[in-house]
């Protein structure tokens, strides 16, 4: 055995290497990360891979089934589902990412510095995130649109901004018991600074329960983006969103029932997708998985 | 054991919900017990915000007033001819200007009172009280002095021309010669209210006081408040003590306050409801092609349209105004989106308004329209900047919104940016001229084209366009008042239309139809262009029987 490969063994892998290692042997995490990666370079690639223009009408064309030139059929303006389906992906999982990620960094900042400092700092930052909640979210976005004005990224970030909160929670109770352990003492007496801890250990010690967490706030802000899109806060048409296609689709079910299901498959695929994939990410992150 | 107690529990739960379940899907459903006992069940659209006459302007609480109020005289459901109702006949002097009506004298109030001349004269005084706040007090405008007491110009109420002669003869003085006087007696804001009572519980001018409550409110109509339960329903029963009772053959008629959509057609298809306050349009090829007896379209008096702002520096010029209306495909639209409900406007006033027929100006034709735009200013919609298409949240609006704004971006070029609106935001922005275009509409209150052409005068608080012209208001507000006959007021008419629609402050787009649900067991409902009917006439056949498809796809063509 030669020098080097001893030294390399001696190294031993990275977090990072590890659970990549992990992750691969997971196979639903594998399909999840695919399927989410698919229908994310299909939404960059849309302009280019859309059948149809997203607005072009064909009035007398009407709601039509599947068929050869639609091949998903065509909403009650002739205009072609796939195409808005698409197009609708666009905005619900940049939403989904934008919104999530704002959330995941305020979230997860503020818990930790709350966790970790501790004492009057914590007190004074959770009970803001708590005056917060008592906030009704909606009317807390109305305001910062009507003060912002109407804008497809502010409506993201606007969303991230409400979306933080369960966040913080999560990890500042994950950091309290994390800052009680050995490991940290140690990182404390080798005397590195707060900063670094938080980053180098703190966090990614605490990563299982704020991926799962991420997962499930994807679909919250989706459905909440539909939600203000109807209210006439959000997208306006002739764009379209997933939750958008999917509240109007309902409304025609019964006699059109190919509005509802297609949307409402897209983005029920893409939420058991980021699931599986937010699973696999949390077994392979774990440092304690890694034992079994 | 906790386990078995909680799963015991569990089981009986479950099992009683299936029970409750069970028990109510086989019980008989609202329509063919209603059917029996001649309770009628219909839906309302919204929750009344009260029940005063003088106070309320919604169509919700329209409907359930004329159950609890009648006026002077009622229309016909039929012909739409006026007919007595209080008032047993009357008489107009020479010049048109005064109307003499004679009282039935077995009018009654429901606790008993005969109802006179002189609730009348003291109703019509509260509904003139500017405290009160009537929104539809401009009903009384057309009687001598009315407007000015209400302005209070003139402050001795003897002045206006109201005067109860005896406890049976009513006087009634108008301003000018107003053809349509009659039909306004037939809107709820002219109902009389029984003063003893609304004195009882507050000051006359005083709105919403406890005086419209089950255990207070009288009133002298064909029907009482029986039972009021927010939200839920609003029930009246007959009343013994009307004049008409022998005729009235509905017991009871219940209100409910949801909002038409799917879930109003869902409780109408469960036969829980007799008459719908609209059709869940959706679904209308369905009924037409399966259920034929079970829908019921008419036209209605009444126009939608989209108002454009006249101050906004690229919607000013006419020519604009002109392309945009021109590029609209009215005809397409409607028979694919709007499932041939409606007949496409080209002017304010519904064609055949009691015989008068509006000005045809332009017709859809997007050559035309693009050198229009092309001649103010902008070829090829070239510079034309970014117009906002504002319109309150509603499935119907947005899909016009969303077909009108794709045939003007194709057409000529422009971009129009969609933006649905809160019902009080909407307004306010409308009212303070923050928008360039609106969706509005207009129905009209009496039978009558001025009901149409009176809103567009400068200054109105309906116009919101800011459009003005002093000739058309001299039309409208001089000449056809003062119009010696039909003839001559249609002209005036006529030429006001033409002037407004040559400088088109809004672009009209369809005329209303009016659509329900009618289960076939109803009578007494006939369709007409107002969409009215009179309690009086309404009851429930029992022994109805669904009419064969094959006769009815018949008549369903002819509507």
């Amino acid at each position: 055995m030669s020098q080097a490969a001893l030294m390399e063994a001696e190294q031993g892998t990275s977090l990072w290497a590890d659970a990549w290692v992990r992750l691969k042997k997971n196979k639903l995490a594998v399909f999840g990360m695919s399927v989410v990666g698919f229908f994310v370079v299909v939404a960059i690639l849309t302009p280019w891979l859309a059948p149809y223009a997203y607005e072009a009408q064909d009035l007398e064309l009407g709601a039509t089934p599947p068929s050869a030139a639609h091949w998903l059929g065509t909403d009650i303006f002739g205009r072609d589902l796939l195409t808005r389906i698409m197009y609708g992906g666009r905005v619900s999982l940049a939403v989904g990412i934008i919104a999530t990620s704002v959330a995941l960094v305020i979230g997860v900042a503020w818990g930790t510095v709350a966790g970790y400092v501790g004492g009057r700092t914590d007190a004074v930052m959770m009970r803001i995130v708590d005056a917060l909640y008592a906030l009704p979210f909606i009317i807390f976005i109305i305001l910062l649109m009507v003060v912002f004005g109407r804008s497809m990224l502010l409506l993201f970030l606007a969303i991230g901004a409400v979306e933080w909160l369960t966040m913080a929670r999560i990890v500042r109770g994950q950091v309290l018991t994390i800052r009680s352990q050995e490991f940290i003492e140690a990182a404390r007496s080798m005397g590195l600074s707060t900063p670094h801890i938080m980053l180098r250990h703190v966090v990614p010690n605490s990563l299982g329960p704020i991926i799962v967490y991420a997962t499930l706030t994807v679909p919250q802000v989706m459905l909440l983006e539909a939600f203000l899109s109807f209210l006439g806060l959000g997208i306006q048409p002739p764009q379209s969103s997933w939750g958008l296609l999917i509240s109007y689709g309902a409304e025609t079910m019964e006699d059109y029932p190919w509005l509802l299901i297609f949307p409402g498959l897209a983005l029920s695929i893409t939420l058991f997708a980021l699931n599986f994939m937010g699973d696999g990410l949390r077994d392979a992150l774990d440092p304690k998985a890694s034992k079994d | 054991m906790v386990l078995d107690r909680i799963k015991f529990v569990a089981l009986s739960c479950f099992i009683a919900a299936v029970l409750l379940i069970g028990g109510c899907s086989r019980g008989e459903s609202n329509v063919s017990q209603g059917n029996r006992e001649q309770v009628f069940h219909k839906s309302n659209n919204a929750e009344p915000q009260g029940l005063d006459p003088h106070v309320v302007t919604g169509v919700a609480e329209h409907h359930i007033v004329q159950a609890l109020f009648e006026g002077l005289v009622s229309k016909n459901p039929h012909t739409l001819e006026i007919e007595p109702a209080v008032a047993e006949s009357w008489a107009l002097s020479e010049d048109g200007k005064v109307y003499t009506f004679k009282l039935r004298q077995n009018a009654n109030w429901s606790n008993g009172d005969p109802v006179t001349a002189h609730d009348f004269a003291w109703s019509w005084w509260r509904a003139l009280q500017p405290a009160l706040g009537s929104q539809y007090v401009f009903m009384y405008f057309p009687i001598k002095n009315a407007e000015r007491y209400f302005n209070q110009e003139v402050i001795d109420f003897d002045e206006v021309g109201i005067k109860a002669l005896d406890d049976y003869t009513l006087r009634v003085e108008l301003a000018n010669p107003t053809p349509y006087f009659m039909q306004l007696l037939d809107h709820y804001s002219t109902f009389p209210v029984h003063r003893a009572t609304i004195e009882k519980w507050g000051k006359p001018d005083e709105s919403y006081t406890p005086w419209t409550r089950p255990e207070n409110i009288v009133t002298n109509g064909p029907f009482v408040l029986d039972e009021w339960r927010l939200n839920k329903h609003l029930m009246v029963r007959k009343n013994d003590a009307y004049w008409g009772a022998d005729q009235v053959r509905l017991q009871k008629i219940v209100f409910y306050p949801y909002e038409s959509g799917p879930i109003v057609e869902r409780m109408f298809r469960a036969g829980q409801l007799h008459y719908t306050y609209e059709t869940f349009i959706d679904r209308l090829p369905w009924y037409r092609a399966n259920k034929p007896d079970y829908v019921q379209v008419a036209p209605y008096a009444g126009t939608y349209l989209y108002r454009v702002n006249t101050t906004k520096p690229h919607l000013a010029d006419k020519r604009v105004r002109k392309a945009l209306a021109m590029t609209i495909d009215r005809q397409k639209m409607i028979s694919t989106i709007l499932n041939d409900l409606f007949t496409p406007a080209y002017a304010i006033t519904p064609p055949g308004l009691l015989g008068y027929q509006p000005p045809k100006l332009f017709d859809y034709d997007p050559d035309a329209a693009r050198a229009l735009l092309a001649e103010a200013g902008y070829p090829n919609g070239e510079g034309f900047p970014e117009t906002e298409l504002q319109y309150n949240s509603s499935e119907q609006h947005r899909k016009i919104a969303i077909a009108v704004q794709q045939m003007w971006n194709k057409e000529l070029n422009i971009n129009i940016r969609l933006q649905n609106k809160d019902w009080k935001v909407y307004l306010d922005d409308e009212q303070t001229g923050n928008y360039d275009i609106s969706r509005g509409g207009w129905i009209a209150d009496y039978v009558d084209p001025n009901s149409f052409l009176d809103m567009w005068v400068s200054g109105s608080g309906l116009n919101r366009t800011r459009w003005a012209n002093p000739r058309y208001d001299e039309l409208v507000l001089q000449r056809a008042p003062e119009a010696k006959s039909r003839e001559d007021r249609y002209a005036a008419f006529y030429a006001a239309e033409t002037m407004i629609m040559q400088d088109m402050p809004f672009i009209p787009i369809y005329t209303y139809s009016s659509h329900h649900f009618k289960h076939p067991a109803v009578r007494g409902m006939p369709p007409n262009i107002m969409s009215y009917y009179n309690w009086r006439y309404v009851w429930l056949d029992p022994d109805w029987s669904d009419a064969k498809p094959q006769q009815q796809t018949a008549l369903s063509g002819g509507i």
